[in-house]
């Protein structure tokens, strides 16, 4: 067999069954990472004396007959906004780049590290999470495995691209707008974006509180579950942090859609989805037995709301930098960012209350649903520095547009997974299978069902296999 | 209502209310993103809204 099993499950095996041990699989991964890094940028740190220290750990675990982790030996890596002990928290910002160095781990590596995994390093993502394309100035482009020449999309493009070129068995990110589903999308791998509130963030660099998510990334949907599974539960360093029970979902994949009741988004969703993106979600919706096209309204206005609401944010977060080190910010968005400290309160509260009507809009549908799908990304991955993308007769900035179908559902929290189906071309594009809150489950057991039909899977490319 | 076009001596003077000092392209580089965003205000704002809606937390947890 291959010295590096794919997948999280396959190196839980490959351990748990004494082929290879924890200092093995580390070894091989951070090969591959050697290999291919200077190519794909994905990774900005390395923890290679780290990952092995774990792996030894396990090795002496597995040798005393101990009973395993069930992430025992598997590689993963996360967004550079996630505090990891010793290393300074960048969140792709030179302006970060003088800060001391991380304590300690962020709760969501405490958790992957309780479940025996292996934290390989930090990765690549757009500054300060703001963007969509991972095109970073200071700390370079990351390129897209199944075409370098191409985005790995953003802001966790890193991550994304981590993933689909096998080099980690599981990434984390973070989405505020979509920034763990356009890189699922383009970089064609699973993605979980859980409900707002779901997943602590306590120990990762915020951009914009009210709706910033963490999540997993995985090359099938058992490992996503199996990451998501083991990340959950309420910590209090998370004042948005729901105190909820932990949902285990793994065990409820095989249930599939059956008494799901699934609808496929149009309107907006249609409007502005390129041929592939449109494809994807009509061949998802038939895989799925989706029984009606339903609209909900006042989308558009949602996604307005969410990008004022970003840039009021995100520029209120960093006003005091603004003033005294805007030359250390990144180029592409420090502008915005500015802008975004005009905002009058009464546009951000208008959207703020706007966000509350569009929510119980979409409260009601999901009453009616189960799972709705709508395509993740308008267009298949762009090319690196392409300034514009073109949906249907429109042409419209790349950068900012990305996240036109992704943005209005994490501004209302609901669940999401992202499955990856591969259209003519050779690129893929994912579908957002959404759920109502607290309801991951079903999310997962649809995108579950689109790969049990061999509808959505990711592929390492020919050049990293 | 319409913001457009937004004098560059509003985002000029709101800035340095804030303690931000900018060169003239700078400015005009701001003051651009500040038309976007008025923009997209603008379709959010042309939105009726209920007057008992609250602009809360996102839903009860």
């Amino acid at each position: 067999m291959s010295r590096w099993p794919a997948g999280a499950h396959a190196c839980v095996q490959a351990f748990s069954s004494g082929q290879l041990s924890a200092q093995e699989l580390a070894s091989a991964a951070l090969e591959r990472i050697a290999a291919q890094n200077t190519s794909l940028n994905a990774f900005i740190d390395i923890t290679a004396q780290r990952a092995l220290a774990e792996a030894a750990v396990l090795d002496k675990a597995y040798q005393r007959g101990e009973t395993l982790p069930v992430l025992a030996a598997v590689p993963y890596a996360v967004k550079n906004l996630f505090d990891v002990s010793g290393l300074t928290t960048l969140a792709g910002a030179k302006l970060l780049s003088h800060n001391p160095v991380a304590q300690q781990d962020a709760v969501l590596i405490d958790r992957l590290h309780a479940a025996g995994g292996l934290l390989l390093g930090t990765l690549n993502m757009d500054a300060l999470a703001y963007g969509f394309t991972t095109e970073n100035t200071h700390y370079g482009v990351t390129r897209n495995p199944h075409d370098p020449l191409r985005s790995a999309g953003g802001s966790s493009g890193g991550t994304g691209a981590a993933v689909a070129a096998g080099l980690v068995a599981i990434g984390l990110g973070s989405d505020t707008n979509g920034s763990i589903r356009v890189p699922a999308s383009l970089c064609g791998v699973f993605g979980l974006k859980p409900t707002y509130g779901r997943l602590p963030r306590t120990g990762t660099f915020p951009f914009v509180a009210s709706f910033d998510h963490l999540g997993p990334l995985a090359a099938n949907v058992e490992d996503l579950s199996l990451a998501y599974d083991a990340m959950q539960g309420h910590d209090a360093g998370d004042a948005a942090c729901a105190p909820r029970f932990v949902a285990r979902t793994l065990d409820t994949l095989h249930r599939g859609v059956e008494g799901l009741r699934v609808a496929r988004l149009t309107g907006y969703f249609d409007d502005n989805a390129g041929t592939e993106a449109r494809w994807a979600a009509t061949t998802a919706a038939d895989a799925l037995g989706a029984c009606d096209e339903v609209e909900l309204v006042g989308t558009e206005s949602a996604r307005a709301a969410a990008f004022v609401m970003t840039a009021a944010e995100g520029g209120a977060l960093h006003r005091d930098d603004l003033c005294s080190l805007a030359g250390d910010f990144e180029p592409l968005s420090v502008d915005r960012l500015m802008a975004g400290t005009l905002v009058p309160a009464s546009w951000y509260q208008h959207a703020q209350r706007y966000r509350r009507l569009y929510l119980n809009r979409m409260l009601a549908l999901l009453e009616q649903y189960d799972v709705l799908i709508a395509p993740a990304t308008p267009v298949t991955a762009p090319l690196l520095g392409q300034q514009q993308i073109t949906i249907g007769s429109r042409q419209l900035p790349t950068r900012p547009n990305l996240g036109l179908l992704t943005q209005p559902i994490s501004f209302i929290g609901m669940p999401v997974v992202v499955a990856p189906l591969w259209p003519a071309g050779g690129l893929p594009i994912g579908v957002q299978l959404i759920a109502a809150p607290w309801r991951e489950d079903k999310c997962l057991r649809a995108a579950w069902v689109l790969q049990q039909q061999g509808l959505a899977y990711s592929r390492v490319p020919h050049t990293a296999s | 209502m319409n913001h457009s076009p937004v004098p560059a001596d509003y985002v000029k003077a709101a800035l340095l209310l804030q303690g931000m000092t900018i060169d003239d392209e700078r400015l005009a580089a701001v003051t651009q993103q500040f038309i976007l965003l008025a923009a997209m205000a603008d379709s959010v704002l042309a939105e009726p809204l209920p007057p008992e809606l609250e602009p809360a937390a996102v839903y009860q947890l």
